[in-house]
């Protein structure tokens, strides 16, 4: 664990954003084990996963470059953590040199797995492609649990930090917020249309589709709770009048905008009948919606 | 009618003060000062009064209505 000593003080907005990296930093890794974990279950049980056919093989190599995507996410927190903390600096250079080589066991991963569908059913030899795969998820595997831990580190020495306090709105916060709402929903629009397309089996739903959105969601929904707690200790004052005025723009726009969404889910769900409409209405509703007000809210504030 | 306002006068007249020193001094955002400036916002009554007092002048010396035509 990091030194929690009171000596080190730098900006509230330095501050702000180290948090928000490593609060995001945590959801990232969390999601990465996730689909690691199913890529591994999927290592060890070859033969099944080849028999389970493309929307298997489909999910699992959106895991992986999600998983790569939370990879450079990671990336901003490591090296504000390797300037700004003076202690972090060991272990945030280690994090650094296993980022890189977790980035590259990624891309091996998904280059064996790639050749793992093609050879198998072949019947040609796969056992070097297997040996370089359980080599790359045990790379990613040990990067990402070490992630979690200076994450959940930076976020404890953060909390006992002697920090000049910002008292008055914070303008990055408010870009932040709403630049990661459009992130996260066009990531989870992205997956959600793409869902459309894969044939899956209807029990594939519960325990696949939607804990992946879930999980796309989460570094929103964890930034924006641990921002409005922020705002609640400072009895609101974290945001001005103008900003109040924006999200309440913002979120007339997306109701006004979640009308017709709503209304064409539901024509094409009835005239298709059961089917990826009836089980995708609402994460696409979601993620419209909160694209549509994360977007709006940015451009109000920014209209001037 | 639109309000106007004479807050960017007002700044270059006092030092040529930074939109982030007056948005700091009435705790706002800078993005808030320079929308009021633009015209884009009209600010609450309570606002209007801490900038009037940062510029150590009256609410009238510095927001007016402008009549449409």
């Amino acid at each position: 664990m990091l030194s929690t000593t009171n000596e080190i003080a730098f900006p509230g907005g330095k501050q702000t954003r180290l948090k928000n990296f490593a609060f995001l930093s945590i959801a990232l890794s969390f999601f990465s084990m996730f689909w690691l974990s199913q890529a591994t279950l999927a290592a060890l049980d070859i033969e099944q996963w080849l028999k389970a056919g493309d929307t298997t093989h489909d999910l699992i190599g959106v895991g992986l470059f999600i998983t790569f995507l939370a990879h450079m996410a990671m990336l901003p927190m490591i090296l504000t953590g390797i300037r700004t903390l003076g202690r972090a600096r060991v272990l945030g250079s280690a994090c650094l040199a296993l980022c890189a080589i977790s980035t590259i066991a990624l891309v091996s991963d998904w280059a064996c797995l790639h050749d793992i569908v093609r050879q198998y059913p072949a019947g040609l030899d796969i056992s070097g492609e297997m040996f370089v795969l359980r080599l790359g998820l045990a790379a990613t595997c040990a990067y990402l649990t070490f992630q979690i831990g200076l994450s959940a580190a930076l976020v404890t020495t953060l909390k006992n930090l002697k920090i000049e306090q910002s008292t008055r709105p914070v303008e990055d916060t408010f870009n932040a917020v709403n630049i990661l709402g459009i992130l996260c929903a066009g990531i989870g629009l992205t997956i959600t249309v793409r869902m459309y397309y894969l044939d899956l089996p209807v029990s594939a739903w519960e325990w696949v589709v939607l804990p992946i959105l879930c999980v796309v969601a989460m570094p929103y929904v964890v930034v924006l709770l641990s921002w409005l707690r922020e705002a609640r200790k400072e009895n609101g004052g974290l945001l001005d009048e103008k900003q109040k005025t924006d999200l309440l723009k913002g979120g007339t726009t997306s109701w006004l905008a979640s009308i017709p969404i709503t209304v064409a889910l539901f024509i094409v769900s009835y005239v298709t009948g059961p089917g990826p409409v009836s089980a995708l209405w609402l994460p696409t509703y979601l993620f419209t919606s909160l694209l549509v007000f994360s977007a709006s809210t940015l451009y109000f504030f920014r209209e001037a | 009618m639109k309000l106007g306002n004479t807050v960017r006068k007002c700044r270059f007249d006092l030092d040529e003060t930074s939109q982030q020193v007056l948005a700091d001094a009435v705790g706002v955002t800078r993005q808030t000062i320079y929308a009021i400036e633009r015209g884009k916002f009209v600010p609450s009554t309570l606002l209007a009064l801490k900038i009037a007092r940062f510029f150590g002048k009256s609410v009238e010396d510095i927001f007016y209505v402008i009549d449409d035509e």
